[in-house]
């Protein structure tokens, strides 16, 4: 059974672990911030061309993007419970939800991707490229779809992060017998994918719900 | 933080609560768009990450230094938002220059 | 000799394989002062070139690419790691009674990144450079002829150092004091250092983004700020500034750092007050990030946030005040040693009250619209980071010199580098007040020809200046090599640092530390 080291500077195990969620939640607060600009962008431009992102809305996959936001809250239960029951030495039942959880990172970017190949097709690309545009020449219809793939493009790279770290964690827990020592560590993968899953609550909200459906 | 284990139930309870809530959105989304259900789409995300974050990322048993970086980070976040937003919101047209001459002919009654 | 942290591994592998944060910190000094010497050579160019109103040395392209370069390294490469990266590294956890920081792989990945970026900065530059001045304004940063990429992908990844150093210092701080070592009873450099990390977490990521948005606009005509698309240039201003101006307290807040060591030093006396000293270090980084709009008054931004801005740009100085009445309280009735870390103090405390009270100005909206974009403005800055934050850098080499080096240096020629620096400095940018207020642009190639006086002074001031540097540069030098042994303590502190060896063994205290004595205990014998 995996037992973790105590490092040369710590005084005890507590301080060490301590320390390592306190890390993490700083590195979450960073990435919260990294977001910030771009929420910025968003709101300030739906207060430039509100029509614009209402209709915008529209020209999204709602449910696709409702049944992505399904799969991330079921891939957070499953590693939240996970890290429980590594606390009660349930090694197998670990390592299977967060296999889970990774495996909910995959069929989301599968989902995400083939989104996205729709919006190609009919002509939405970033950056104002695509006939869509052309038929839809105001200004402002390129920002919302530019700030759609930038802001689900910036998130899905977290999902795919994401969901490598909860696979390796899987791997690890089961290969090293993992329980109730070293789940601290996995608590650290499930924070970042906590934080992953509750940036897209809002990105859903704001690119599939607010504004005209279908 | 705790290392001791807490309810797995209250977890699953929690994460099915949360989906409930992604079909509320959903159903309500199909309804009219007005300001109102905007503000009910953020509101009802806002619930669940509040749900996400106490229970999930166990804000709840957490020591002050963490509640103290994650809500300095929410500040900030929506500090940037709030003034930006209030930047564009709040602007004006600038008012007409009318052009003067430079000069005013001699004799000239104005 | 003693085994200390030094001579106890000496090959090239041990210390660029090292998480000995001593080590760290001292790479990081060295880099530091390349990028300064670097940064400055630049700004010599410039001066040069500012001679006559018409071209001199370089031609208006070149003129464009070199003040941009010279902006970009001063912020990036120097300012903002400066005293965090080389002194922090160095002190925090000596400071702190700890063996380390607390994630000592993530601090050497710090040294590393920050390689990387300057490597990739720098490597842009000799490519070709760009000529968008370090703030990357767009329209024309998307749409510029000169290659921005290698700096706006060089400047990203020089943030992820910052940020991970920041995270370091904090979970450090909070998790690795000494045993009886209450959060009253930190050293009040470690509090500035605190402060910065604070900033540093939560200001740079918005500019990492920010960066990543003008490099795809310009690499791929993303069209973010692109009028044509909609999109308005305003916003960027938001982003950039919303880290940018928090980012000026990066740079001051460790040198305020340095100003309460160093006085209490030698003065002998505990602070004046130090919960006020502490207390004022979070309240400058909070207000810091209340006031960024005060760049923007004449950008077409709203009147009403303008006037938000305007009233929150002032609370910042009320922190700044109580530090800086706090620490003449503190010199005044001490027993004060005119050493020349305390002469560079002196020449802070002047220098940054004087920019700090300019800032109040220009942050007064009525009053910037007319010096918004002028050499008040470049002024204004240079008083504060070379007057204030480079001081108080040249203080902390001297100070900490022996603590690091374990030599003494010649306080001579120590105290001549400072009056040189005092003059050089004062000759340089005080022209340029005069210079902005009588209506010179900032970034022009070309002026009118009665501003060619000022100009003149300037740049002989700033000859004077670059000759202190050189004078720095030679005494430490020759103390390397030919300095006397310095001893524990030299200086007579209370300090914590000043507990151990000089080196400090290579886990920082022979054993395990417990301070009997507060920081700044002077008012009680020694052992008391």
């Amino acid at each position: 059974m995996y037992e973790p080291e105590l490092e040369l500077h710590f005084e005890d195990l507590e301080k060490q672990r301590h320390a390592a969620r306190f890390g993490m939640w700083i590195f979450l607060a960073s990435e919260l911030l990294i977001f910030a600009a771009l929420f910025a962008l968003y709101f300030a431009y739906r207060v430039h061309y509100p029509d614009i992102f209402v209709e915008g809305v529209g020209h999204n996959a709602k449910v696709i993007g409702t049944v992505n936001t399904a799969i991330l809250l079921v891939g957070s239960t499953a590693v939240a419970v996970a890290v429980n029951e590594l606390r009660r030495n349930r090694t197998r039942l670990g390592a299977a939800l967060l296999a889970l959880c990774a495996l909910a990172a995959v069929v989301f970017l599968l989902l995400k991707s083939w989104e996205y190949a729709k919006h190609f097709h009919d002509g939405i690309r970033p950056g104002g490229a695509g006939h869509f545009f052309a038929e839809h020449p105001e200004p402002g219809w390129p920002l919302f779809f530019t700030l759609y793939f930038a802001m689900t493009g910036l998130h899905a790279i977290h999902v795919a992060v994401g969901g490598v770290i909860v696979g390796w964690l899987a791997w690890w827990v089961a290969r090293d017998g993992v329980g109730r020592a070293g789940a601290y560590r996995v608590e650290l993968g499930a924070l970042y994918w906590h934080f992953v899953d509750t940036v897209w609550v809002f990105l859903w909200a704001m690119f599939y719900l607010m504004g005209k459906h279908g | 933080m705790s290392e001791e284990p807490q309810s797995s139930a209250l977890l699953l309870l929690i994460g099915a609560i949360t989906l409930l809530l992604v079909g509320v959105s959903f159903a309500v989304s199909y309804g009219e768009h007005t300001t109102w259900s905007s503000i009910a789409a953020i509101g009802i995300s806002t619930i669940k990450a509040m749900l996400i974050v106490w229970f999930f990322m166990e804000m709840r048993e957490s020591r002050t230094s963490v509640r103290v970086a994650a809500l300095g980070g929410l500040l900030l976040f929506g500090l940037l938002l709030g003034l930006t937003v209030t930047d564009v919101a709040t602007r004006r047209p600038a008012p007409l220059q009318v052009p003067m001459p430079l000069h005013v002919p001699a004799g000239h009654v104005d | 000799m003693r085994t200390n942290y030094l001579n106890h591994e000496t090959t090239i592998w041990s210390w660029l394989s090292t998480t000995d944060h001593k080590r760290i910190g001292v790479m990081f000094l060295v880099a530091n002062l390349l990028a300064l010497l670097l940064g400055g050579v630049l700004a010599l160019v410039l001066r040069i070139e500012h001679l006559t109103p018409d071209q001199t040395i370089i031609d208006a392209a070149t003129y464009n690419r070199v003040f941009t370069l010279h902006g970009v390294i001063m912020v990036w490469l120097f300012m903002i790691p400066s005293i965090p990266t080389a002194f922090g590294n160095f002190l925090v956890p000596i400071m702190l009674g700890a063996k380390d920081v607390a994630f000592p792989r993530l601090n050497l990945a710090s040294f590393y990144i920050y390689l990387l970026g300057a490597a990739i900065t720098l490597g842009g530059a000799i490519y070709s450079g760009a000529d968008t001045g370090w703030t990357f304004y767009v329209p024309y940063s998307s749409t510029t002829m000169t290659p921005v990429l290698p700096i706006l992908v060089g400047v990203f990844v020089l943030g992820w150092s910052t940020i991970l150093t920041g995270i370091n210092f904090i979970v450090t701080t909070h998790t690795l004091r000494a045993r009886n070592m209450g959060w009253r009873d930190i050293p009040l450099f470690v509090w500035t250092i605190y402060g910065t990390s604070v900033i540093q977490v939560l200001a740079t990521p918005v500019l990492a983004m920010t960066l990543v948005l003008v490099a795809m606009d310009h690499a791929f005509a993303w069209g973010f700020f692109d009028p044509a698309r909609g999109g308005d240039v305003v916003l960027f201003q938001h982003i950039f500034w919303f880290y940018s101006h928090p980012a000026v307290y990066i740079m001051i807040l460790p040198g305020m750092g340095v100003v309460s060591e160093v006085i209490c030093t030698y003065a002998r006396k505990d602070p004046l007050s130090y919960t006020a000293i502490a207390a004022s270090t979070f309240g400058i980084a909070f207000t810091g990030f209340l006031t960024w709009g005060h760049h923007m008054f004449t950008s077409g931004m709203s009147e009403f946030d303008a006037g938000i801005f305007g009233v929150l740009s002032m609370f910042v100085a009320i922190f700044s005040a109580i530090k800086v009445f706090t620490w003449t309280g503190t010199l005044y009735r001490g027993q004060i040693a005119l050493r020349s870390p305390l002469a560079y103090i002196f020449t802070f405390l002047f220098l940054f009250v004087f920019g700090g009270m300019t800032g109040v100005a220009v942050a007064t909206t009525s009053l910037d619209v007319h010096w918004h974009d002028t050499y008040f403005v470049v002024a204004h800055f240079h008083f504060i980071m070379v007057g204030g934050t480079l001081t108080a850098y040249l203080a902390a080499l001297n100070y900490w010199w022996p603590k690091i080096t374990g030599k003494l240096y010649a306080e001579k020629w120590a105290m001549a580098s400072v009056v040189l620096t005092f003059i050089g400095f004062f000759a340089t940018f005080f022209p340029q007040f005069l210079l902005g207020n009588g209506g010179m642009p900032r970034r022009y190639f070309y002026y009118a020809e009665h501003f060619q006086a000022l100009h003149v002074v300037s740049t002989v001031g700033s000859m004077i200046l670059a000759s202190a540097f050189v004078v720095t540069l030679l005494y430490l030098g020759w103390s390397l090599f030919y300095g006397e042994p310095a001893g524990d303590n030299p200086w007579g502190s209370r300090s914590y640092e000043w507990f151990t060896t000089s080196p400090p063994p290579p886990h920082n205290f022979e054993q395990t530390p417990a301070f009997g004595h507060r920081p700044y205990d002077y008012h009680k014998p020694i052992g008391a």
